[in-house]
């Protein structure tokens, strides 16, 4: 999978959640901490995670639903990259 | 050597359910967990799954059709080309008792209702079954009570069109909605707050344990947990004319998926931490966003609460879950300010307590979400 693909879809998917949700996230950078801009709620994130496991083919343990893995675009991107 | 994947019981009280599909096919290969049929009892929809590995050798059932609980669903082979047994299984025991004429659940319950006894009862199968029970009921004993006629409906639609049964989902909100408009005295209060304290701990609460948002909803809900805790009316109900006042705290909570409305339950949860609560709460949302709701999952709400901040509602009323007495509803702030509503059944709460259990919400309380 290329990196810069899944990086932009990543955006894209982002960026269509938070406008759902009347949240702009227009210049979303690839390292800016996605937590901490408040652009999702939980059921948001939620989908977000559903959505990276259909698109990606994977499936994300509970476990893995950390910062560490998700906090980013290049976070998301590099979990997906490497477990796709 | 095939092994058997049986049909299994979804409510108690259902010893058939309806098989919706077959999710694979004969000769197909299917891996452990995977999803191979969708049943559905009149409560709930619920998907087996395989619990090996294995090539689907053969299907049991129709569309449509009534499977016994418990009855063989599809057989799974190593290869493909394996052979069912010639000699079926006996059903499975899905309750974990042996016994081949022990009564069903339901036959159980029919049974106490009128007071009988198991051993003077034939059965015509392998279990006793409601079936059986009624069958006895009808040729040797006079009913318990007198059928109570349909309730009388007033007026009928005057327009043409087609009268059709519920479905499961829309069967189960009717049961619950009937509830709530026959049985309970149903009555809304709300009051108005600025969310930007419940926000600020959130976000922090956020930020120290590491979560990728902010969970709001479940600390305002885990604070409800710990005041019915300590406040018993809260945690009631009525049954038979009577209080009844449930032993441990069950926090059910709204979910809203596929255009279906979910109430997934936190059990025991005043035993848990306010992280413990959190990460439960979270789990179960995840378990309904991927379909994966078992029925158990969805039983003993002892009270309740529903957000409909995200779409972004300003207020709503919700309906009581069956013998629930408090529903506290979340909805959107705007220009600062956020109303926070309560449905109490005043059977069991007046005004005055029901608002007072709102209005604790309407803050968080720091030492009651981290005392434990």
């Amino acid at each position: 999978m290329d990196p810069d693909t899944a990086r932009q879809q990543i955006r894209d998917k982002i960026t269509a959640l938070a406008e759902s949700l009347g949240n702009k996230a227009d210049g979303l950078g690839d390292d800016d901490f996605i937590p901490q801009l408040d652009i999702l709620d939980s059921a948001a994130t939620m989908e977000l995670i559903m959505w990276l496991e259909q698109t990606y083919g994977i499936s994300i343990p509970d476990d893995d639903l950390t910062i560490e893995n998700f906090g980013t675009i290049n976070l998301i991107a590099g979990y997906v990259t490497k477990n796709g | 050597m095939p092994r058997p994947i049986h049909v299994p019981r979804i409510n108690n009280n259902d010893d058939e359910v309806k098989l919706i599909a077959f999710l694979v096919s004969p000769g197909e290969a299917v891996k452990s967990g995977q999803a191979v049929a969708e049943v559905e009892s009149e409560k709930a929809t619920v998907v087996v799954e395989a619990e090996e590995d294995g090539f689907v050798i053969e299907t049991s059932g129709t569309q449509g059709q009534m499977l016994d609980v418990g009855a063989v669903l599809l057989w799974l082979g190593e290869t493909p080309d394996e052979t069912v047994p010639q000699n079926d299984p006996a059903p499975q025991s899905v309750d974990g008792q042996a016994g081949t004429d022990r009564p069903t659940a339901g036959a159980l319950a029919l049974i106490g209702k009128h007071g009988l006894s198991a051993v003077d009862i034939p059965a015509a199968g392998a279990r006793l079954k409601v079936s059986d029970v009624e069958a006895f009921l009808s040729g040797n004993a006079p009913p318990a009570e007198p059928e109570r006629p349909p309730a009388p409906q007033f007026g009928a639609p005057d327009a043409g069109g087609k009268s059709t049964e519920f479905s499961a989902y829309e069967a189960a909100m009717l049961h619950s909605v009937s509830w709530h408009a026959h049985e309970a005295a149903a009555t809304y209060l709300e009051a108005a707050y600025d969310e930007a304290d419940w926000q600020a701990f959130a976000q922090g609460f956020r930020d120290r344990h590491g979560l990728l948002s902010s969970p709001l909803v479940p600390l305002m809900a885990y604070q409800l947990v710990r005041h019915a805790s300590d406040n018993p009316d809260l945690n009631s109900t009525v049954h038979n004319g009577r209080k009844f006042v449930y032993d441990r705290v069950n926090l059910g909570f709204t979910v809203h998926i596929g255009g279906k409305l979910f109430l997934p339950v936190i059990h025991e949860a005043d035993g848990m931490n306010a992280r413990e609560f959190v990460d439960a709460f979270a789990g179960l949302h995840r378990s309904a966003m991927r379909g994966k709701l078992q029925p158990a999952d969805m039983k003993g709400a002892t009270i309740a609460i529903s957000s409909m901040a995200r779409w972004p509602v300003l207020r709503h009323m919700p309906i009581l879950p069956p013998f629930v007495s408090l529903m506290v509803a979340h909805s959107a702030p705007q220009d600062g300010r956020s109303i926070l509503g309560a449905t109490y059944d005043h059977r069991v709460l007046d005004g005055a307590a029901a608002f007072q259990a709102l209005n604790h919400l309407t803050s968080p309380d720091d030492k009651e979400i981290t005392s434990k």
